[in-house]
């Protein structure tokens, strides 16, 4: 037996809903076909949402996925520079597909696994010169928000190793989104298939809660109550850390897990702040928007 | 690097932080280097945190590092007071302090109701963490003197020789200053006379720069 799982010509945040929904009905012993042929576009949420996706499609049937390639020259090129296919080939079945060799892409950051707290290390030092370029340049921030945003990168990482209990990726690029806001934004996408924000919540917290504990509960517990999986008061900060830092960016956070998804939604977006009717995904799934200031500053 | 200063009191233990403070096992690593380096040490200590080389300290890490080490200052005394060798006492000054590192550790802080010392990169006493502006406003003033007390207080900061001495009680027990014999006393002073002590113990150096000993200092 084998399923057919189409992928949207878009591959994003917006249609990963889409990509995942096909998953929920895969069974023991059915090999997955993630069909990319038709993607003509890839954002970082979509690029570790392949991998996910993956990652779970295995988990679920037992048998390395396959995955057809994208026809599109443009879009496997960038794959190949976003070191997709490296990550991939632990995940799926890539039958003949090799990785052609390719030089340095001009993301900020090619998918990374985050395994340990070393990978943690070797991101935030790795990114910190050209983050600050970015940050500066292009976003026109201020100075000293190349270290805000280490520290925000450094805790979304650290979110994987401490609550998911797997491996995890992340996920860097700079664009220009002329339609949706006309200035160029920083997109950060960190995603995990662990336990997720309810199930590792859960022993401390869910008794509390009773009949209302869900993955909604259990996000709101975490995102904007700080509460941990941990007794100790000094944990829980993170989260709290990226959301004040976000928003004083006027930046967009949106953290999905399990059957729900929790955002920050700032007023050039018209998100829905907390969903609960989503397709039931694993671990948790995080993007981060960074808008460039909407006036330069002053001086420059 | 951690380099211990000798002296009758406080011992003065300094830890050189460096580069990227980020994840919480390697702020773990750090202050177990801290404690293991005055564990023995009897009386009291002062441990001195420098952070003029600290590029990033994210949230998890000043948790592990500052907020522990203040934890473990005020919040175990049982343990340090009732040492057969005599009281142990902790305290904690950070040094070197930049606008960038205070978010996290003020807030780290803040989540267990501690607070820290601190002098920013030009010297300038402030206090990080969960205190009202009366206790820093008082704390400011003990900065400014460097010493205050034996001598009566009444008037001396306001307040009535009673309260006076409450509310400098307290900010002893949060291990913002020191206490001894009625006097209380600012780190920044506690720094001064330790580096005085050490001179007067330290022979001069002959004409290649070089030192007959290096007695009591150890560093890791």
């Amino acid at each position: 037996m084998s399923r057919v799982i189409q992928l949207p010509d878009t591959l994003d945040e917006n249609t990963f809903e889409e990509l995942i929904s096909d998953l929920e009905n895969a069974r023991q012993g059915e090999r997955l076909l993630f069909d990319a042929r038709h993607v003509r576009w890839v954002s970082p949420y979509g690029l570790i949402g392949l991998l996910a996706a993956g990652q779970v499609g295995s988990d679920r049937t037992g048998l390395a996925p396959a995955l057809e390639v994208p026809d599109s020259s443009d879009v496997r090129s960038y794959l190949d520079r976003m070191d997709f296919w490296q990550n991939a080939s632990t995940i799926y079945d890539l039958g003949a597909h090799s990785t052609r060799p390719h030089g340095r892409s001009d993301a900020l950051l090619e998918i990374t696994p985050i395994r340990s707290h070393q990978d943690v290390h070797h991101v935030v030092e790795r990114v910190r010169e050209q983050a600050a370029l970015i940050l500066e340049s292009r976003l026109h921030y201020p100075k000293p928000a190349v270290i805000q945003f280490s520290v925000m990168l450094s805790e979304v990482c650290q979110n994987i190793l401490e609550h998911a209990e797997a491996v995890g990726w992340v996920c860097a690029q700079t664009y220009h989104w002329k339609r949706r806001l006309g200035r160029d934004v920083l997109v950060l996408a960190v995603m995990d298939v662990g336990l997720g924000f309810q199930g590792s919540l859960a022993a401390e917290h869910a008794r509390r809660y009773g009949d209302r504990w869900s993955a909604a509960t259990a996000l709101e517990a975490a995102f904007l109550k700080g509460e941990s999986r941990f007794r100790d008061p000094g944990r829980g900060q993170g989260l709290q850390a990226i959301r004040k830092q976000v928003t004083k960016w006027n930046g967009e956070v949106r953290i999905r897990s399990g059957d729900a998804m929790i955002a920050r939604v700032p007023d050039w977006d018209d998100l829905s702040p907390l969903r609960a009717d989503l397709p039931y995904f694993p671990g948790a799934q995080v993007l981060i928007v960074l808008p460039a200031r909407a006036e330069e500053p002053v001086g420059t | 690097m951690t380099t211990l200063r000798p002296g009758p009191d406080p011992l003065v233990s300094e830890a050189s932080l460096f580069s990227y403070l980020v994840t919480r096992p390697t702020g773990r690593a750090v202050r177990m280097g801290i404690e293991e380096q005055v564990a023995g040490c009897e009386g009291e200590v002062l441990t001195v945190l420098d952070f003029k080389d600290v590029a990033v300290i994210d949230y998890s890490c000043a948790d592990e590092v500052v907020a522990e080490l203040a934890f473990i200052a005020v919040r175990r005394p049982a343990r340090l007071e009732t040492d057969p060798r005599g009281p142990r006492r902790r305290f904690v000054l950070i040094r070197g302090l930049e606008a960038h590192h205070q978010d996290p550790i003020d807030s780290a802080l803040r989540r267990r109701e501690l607070a820290v010392a601190a002098e920013l990169a030009d010297g300038q006493p402030v206090l990080l963490g969960a205190v009202d502006e009366s206790e820093a406003h008082l704390w400011r003033l003990v900065c400014e003197r460097e010493r205050i007390g034996p001598e009566p207080l009444d008037g001396e900061l306001g307040l009535p020789e009673g309260e006076a001495r409450v509310r400098l009680d307290e900010l002893y027990r949060r291990r913002l200053l020191l206490r001894r014999a009625g006097e209380y006393i600012s780190f920044r002073r506690v720094l001064f006379e330790s580096a005085g002590r050490r001179e007067r113990r330290e022979p001069a150096p002959d004409r290649r720069g070089r030192r007959d000993t290096d007695t009591g200092r150890s560093s890791s």
